[in-house]
């Protein structure tokens, strides 16, 4: 939605453009209350400010509120978004390993498919879920699954050098377990 | 120094004005402001009572008809950073000033040292009321909840955007298109302020844009006095948001003062009140006064969420 229109809604209910949700739902309730009923404010121009105009301000003020509701709610999504991006960032940096999962985890937070992801970086989508999965067994050679790797996670503003390093050095270590086990 | 002027208006007698005009100022020399206080009350000027000094024999008077300079009719009160200016009955003779009187006399007012001056515009409507109202920095309206009080400042209010609208496109040589409008204002269907205005800005993009930006411009401060519950606060809202709606201005809704039962006995009782006389105080020196003037100064207004 265009910032002027969205202003225009604010400065009708009367708000601040950094109101929460519950603010919103008490600032419409009063403003509901002052163009619906009468009282010693509205009387006084009641011959002038006629019901008519005031319906119509009503109209305009609902559309406003509900306007307002999905805009913040939406703003609130994208926050939690990212603030859980930070919260796996940190986690990272607090040297806790970059699993398949969280690789998963932060892809679905950003609202993206597998098949979209294999378009933009031509990385076969089979193999992307390989790595989300962390299926070992069907890793190609060690080079190439850190590139794939790294251009993944750089696609997802993951730090792609830390999270390759992580993430292969566990791999090989599954390697190296199995090949003795073999 | 540039000075802020600040007009207490509202139309109805007894909402408050002068009480609050002496509280805001004697609050703001208390956190050392040099204020002046101007008793423009056509009525009955009594600001010095509130003050606690005798009726000042100069007068605003004085300087209209004898050219008396402005800091011969000062008067000093008990804060040495207030004083206070008084206007009387001749002074605002609906027929003895001129606009350009006027704009004179705000020349003067401003070169008073002071970093406040606020006037007490008193009752009623008259032009010289409103004018002084309309000259000033900010524009306050004291009103109380009680229907007579709010319908008079609504009266008030858009008696001053009538007077600026006009003196405005009188400015830009537009004076007949004002004229000529409200002179046949039963064939325009002008009714009111607000009729008035959407015929005028139907005439031309000149005019429509001209009123437009003093709309937008056209900023009011209201004070809700006496109030006696939260329902109480709740109508400085309505206020507020019924007069952004219906005239297009812009409305603060400052502050609000509650009602004290004892507010007289501090006046007409005994002098105990008064047993330190370097610090001046009024009844309604208190928490909400505190938060009030802060909004007043920087602009603000009452949390919607928290009143």
């Amino acid at each position: 939605m265009c910032d002027k229109k969205l202003k225009k809604y604010y400065e009708l209910l009367e708000i601040n453009v950094n109101a929460t949700l519950s603010e919103l739902n008490r600032a419409y309730d009063r403003i509901k209350k002052i163009y619906s009923t009468e009282s010693i404010a509205t009387i006084p121009i009641d011959n002038e400010f006629s019901k008519k105009e005031r319906e119509k301000i009503l109209k305009r003020i609902s559309k406003a509120y509900s306007k307002i509701g999905t805009h913040i709610i939406e703003k609130k999504k994208k926050k939690k978004l990212i603030s859980e991006h930070d919260k796996i960032s940190e986690k990272k940096e607090g040297s806790i390993t970059i699993s398949g999962s969280i690789i998963q985890q932060i892809r679905e937070m950003q609202g993206l498919s597998l098949l979209e992801l294999s378009k933009i970086t031509k990385i076969p989508e089979y193999m992307l879920k390989d790595i989300e999965l962390e299926n070992y067994e069907k890793f190609p050679a060690d080079d190439l699954l850190r590139i794939h790797i790294t251009n993944y996670t750089k696609f997802l503003s993951i730090d792609s050098k830390e999270a390759a390093d992580d993430y292969m050095k566990r791999y090989k270590k599954w390697k190296k377990k199995s090949k003795k086990e073999a | 120094m540039k000075s802020e002027i600040w007009a207490i208006g509202g139309g109805k007698g007894g909402t408050g004005k002068s009480i609050i005009t002496t509280t805001l100022g004697i609050y703001l020399a208390n956190h050392g402001k040099k204020v002046s206080l101007i008793d423009a009350d056509l009525g009955g000027a009594n600001l010095h009572s509130f003050l606690r000094i005798k009726k000042p024999k100069k007068s605003l008077t004085d300087f209209f008809e004898k050219k008396s300079p402005l800091n011969e009719i000062i008067i000093k009160t008990g804060a040495p950073n207030l004083q206070l200016i008084v206007g009387d009955i001749n002074t605002f003779n609906p027929t003895s000033i001129k606009y350009t009187q006027k704009l004179k006399f705000f020349r003067h007012i401003i070169s008073i040292n002071s970093e406040f001056i606020l006037i007490d515009l008193g009752a009623g409507t008259h032009l010289n009321t409103i004018d002084s109202f309309l000259l000033a920095d900010k524009k306050i309206v004291v009103t109380a909840p009680q229907i007579t009080s709010i319908e008079n400042s609504y009266n008030f209010i858009k008696k001053a955007l009538f007077r600026k609208i006009n003196r405005i496109l009188r400015d830009h040589q537009l004076k007949d298109v004002a004229r000529n409008a409200w002179k046949n204002r039963n064939v325009n269907e002008i009714k009111d302020i607000k009729t008035f205005l959407y015929y005028l800005k139907k005439s031309s993009v000149q005019v429509k844009n001209l009123i437009n930006k003093e709309l937008k411009n056209f900023k009011i401060d209201i004070i809700l006095n006496q109030i006696r519950d939260h329902n109480d606060i709740e109508i400085g809202f309505s206020i507020k948001s019924l007069l952004i709606k219906y005239l297009g201005i812009d409305v603060n809704f400052s502050g609000y003062i509650k009602y004290i039962d004892s507010f007289w006995d501090y006046y007409n009782g005994s002098q105990t009140h008064t047993s330190n006389k370097n610090v001046l105080s009024t009844p309604l020196l208190n928490e909400d006064t505190h938060g009030l003037v802060n909004n007043l100064v920087e602009d603000k207004q009452l949390n919607l969420f928290n009143p």
